[in-house]
Formats: structure tokens, sequence, C-alpha cells
């Protein structure tokens, strides 16, 4: 039962146990292997990469906030999602309100300052370009589902993010 | 080998890219499908798994474990999707069933069972930590046990008891589509 090599064994522990994987490995490989088409997309990705800019992660997601204050702040009950990302030197808060079709989608940054904040799409839509008030509040309406995420360029070149900007993790709305 | 594939991505060398997306997409696929989905929503998983790995590709801190990194980005989100549709991960032990004698016959059916395409029907009766297992078992990843066990979220040690456990399952599902023409002894099922 214990094998004394590091990966799973190709043959050896019991020849028909041996035999029967190697079926269901023909099994999987003829009949349910990885689609050509996301072999493409996951190629395609590479386009998506971001050079220069900070990444800031995903901290925060009501869909998959399992405390106590998942109700108060939106959680998968609710029609409204909210998500957190930060970076080194900023934070954006986004809420993205479902109506049953589409989105809307309202967002603050913090500290304020960057002009304005983009939404890029993974399935090759348009980018849409949210400007930022005083505050560092910024809005789309009317989105369709998919993965998104969003860019920050900086206010100026020696702003939080350096020359590159920011650019959030992909989530799905 | 993928450490070089992945520094070389990192880099800017968009073929090193398209390789390791050769080597791994099959077990990022496997992971996907391990979890339950499929269709769309395991498209979606893939290009999300890939899409995030782009962005890490040139901060990994392990490069040679790349494929560990995929395997459990992907079980992360799908994690995500089942979580935002109030489904779940399969949990829990798998118990032992007692083992039938192999004769023959069951030998030549199971071995027949790779013409009739009955394996995965087999496979999909199984329970769903098995199914998950066999899966990632089953593909051409590189993964070590140990990188399947994290990925799993599992102990190290359960892997090679619960295959062979799995294992029997699906020999004894193979059988019971097999009927009364396979010749075996003891109770059915």
């Amino acid at each position: 039962m214990n094998t004394p090599t590091d990966r799973p064994p190709d043959h050896g522990t019991g020849g028909a146990d041996d035999e029967l994987m190697a079926l269901l490995k023909r099994a999987l490989e003829r009949e349910d292997p990885v689609p050509a088409d996301a072999v493409r997309v996951a190629k395609e990705a590479w386009t998506w990469r971001s050079i220069d800019a900070e990444l800031a992660a995903l901290t925060y997601d009501s869909a998959v906030d399992t405390s106590e204050l998942a109700g108060v702040r939106g959680g998968p009950a609710t029609a409204t999602r909210a998500l957190s990302f930060e970076g080194a030197e900023m934070l954006l808060d986004v809420e993205v309100t479902d109506d049953g079709e589409r989105r809307l989608l309202l967002g603050q940054l913090a500290p304020a300052g960057p002009p304005a904040v983009g939404l890029e799409f993974a399935d090759g839509r348009p980018p849409v370009v949210m400007l930022t008030d005083e505050l560092g509040r910024f809005g789309a309406e009317r989105l369709d589902p998919g993965l998104l995420r969003l860019r920050v360029e900086p206010a100026d070149p020696g702003s939080p993010g350096g020359t590159g900007g920011l650019v959030t993790a992909w989530v799905p709305i | 080998m993928t450490s070089k594939l992945v520094l070389a991505a990192a880099a800017g060398d968009r073929d090193a890219w398209e390789r390791l997306v050769d080597e791994y997409a099959n077990l990022v696929w496997a992971v996907v499908r391990s979890c339950g989905l499929y269709g769309a929503e395991a498209s979606d998983v893939s290009q999300t798994v890939w899409l995030r790995f782009v962005e890490h590709v040139g901060r990994l801190r392990e490069p040679e474990r790349a494929g560990a990194w995929l395997a459990t980005t992907a079980r992360h989100e799908c994690f995500r999707v089942l979580r935002r549709s109030g489904r779940q991960l399969a949990m829990g032990e798998v118990p032992e069933v007692p083992a039938p004698d192999l004769t023959e016959a069951l030998i030549d059916t199971i071995v027949a069972a790779d013409d009739r395409g009955t394996v995965l029907e087999a496979l999909d009766r199984l329970p769903a930590r098995c199914q998950e297992l066999l899966r990632l078992m089953a593909t051409e990843s590189p993964l070590t046990y140990d990188e399947i066990a994290e990925t799993l979220g599992v102990r190290r040690g359960w892997i090679g008891p619960t295959r062979g456990r799995c294992i029997e399952r699906l020999r004894r599902a193979l059988g019971d589509q097999a009927g009364p023409a396979a010749d075996r002894p003891g109770p059915a099922g």
C-alpha cells in the first residue's frame, strides 16, 4: 500500500489496480480531454499579462464570506456583492449589484487622486473608463456578466503604483 | 524543465508560456472536472486559472512547482464557483468495501469496458471523493503524492489506501455494469 517513490506509481503496487488505472487514463483521454478551445484560451491569456503594473489582490469577496458579517456586507443571499482589492498603497472597494441580467458596479479607491479607473473584460469586450470624483468614487452600469478586472493609472508618475499603475486580480461578476 | 519555462515566460517569452499551457492544460482540466464542474462552468474556471497564472508567473516562489500552483489554484477557483451557487466540494473518508475475487471473466469484462466506453460511466457512480482522486491520479500530470495531497487538502498518507479503495469500487462498478455475464463470487454490489 505504501509506495517507496514520491510519485503515483505507473507500475507495481498491484497489476490489476495499475491495469484499471491505465484503462481509466485512456478513457479520460479519449472521452474527457481538455477541450481545444480551453487550450487556445489559456494560451491567449498571455495577452493579459500586466508587465509593469502592480497586482492588487482580492482580499475580500462577500460571495465566499463565511463570517457573521456576511449578511451585513452583502453575502451570497443578497443581490449585492462586495469586493475589496489591496495594493501596496492603494485600496479599492467595489459593490456589484445584480438586477437579474446585468450588473451595476460602484466603487471607491483610497487614497483618492487618480482621475479614472478602467474596466477590462476577459471576453474581449472593449474596456470601459470610469471617471472618479473628488472622493475617489466611480461607477458603471448595464454591464454584462463575465470576468473583469480594474486598472488604475497613477495620478502622477511618483504616486502609488509608479509608472505602471495598478491592476486588480480577475473576478467574475 | 518547468522551472526553465516559468523563468522564460516571466521574462516575456511567449513560446515558453504556450509550452507551459501544453504541459499543464490537462492537469488544470482534470482538477476542474474533479470538482464536479463541466461544460461552460469548467471552461470559465480553466480560463480564470490561466489568467491568474499569467499574472503570477513572474512571482512564483518555487518555479519548479508550477504544476502544484496550478492545481491548487484550480481547486480554489472551483470552490469559489461552487460556494457562489450554494454547492459543496467533496469531503470525507471513503469506506472500504470487501474485495471480490478477480476471475478471468471479470478481467475480460474490464478490458472490454474500454471498448464500450463504459469506464467513465462507472466512474460517475463512485463517491465524489473517489472520482476526484482517481481523475487526478489518472492524468498525464507530473504531480507528486505530496502535491496531490496539498491540492485535495488531505494528509499524504490518505492517498495510497484511498486510491486502493476507490479502484476497488471502480472495479465493482464495472463488474456491476457487465451484469450476470461476469463470473464473480459473493454478493453483488
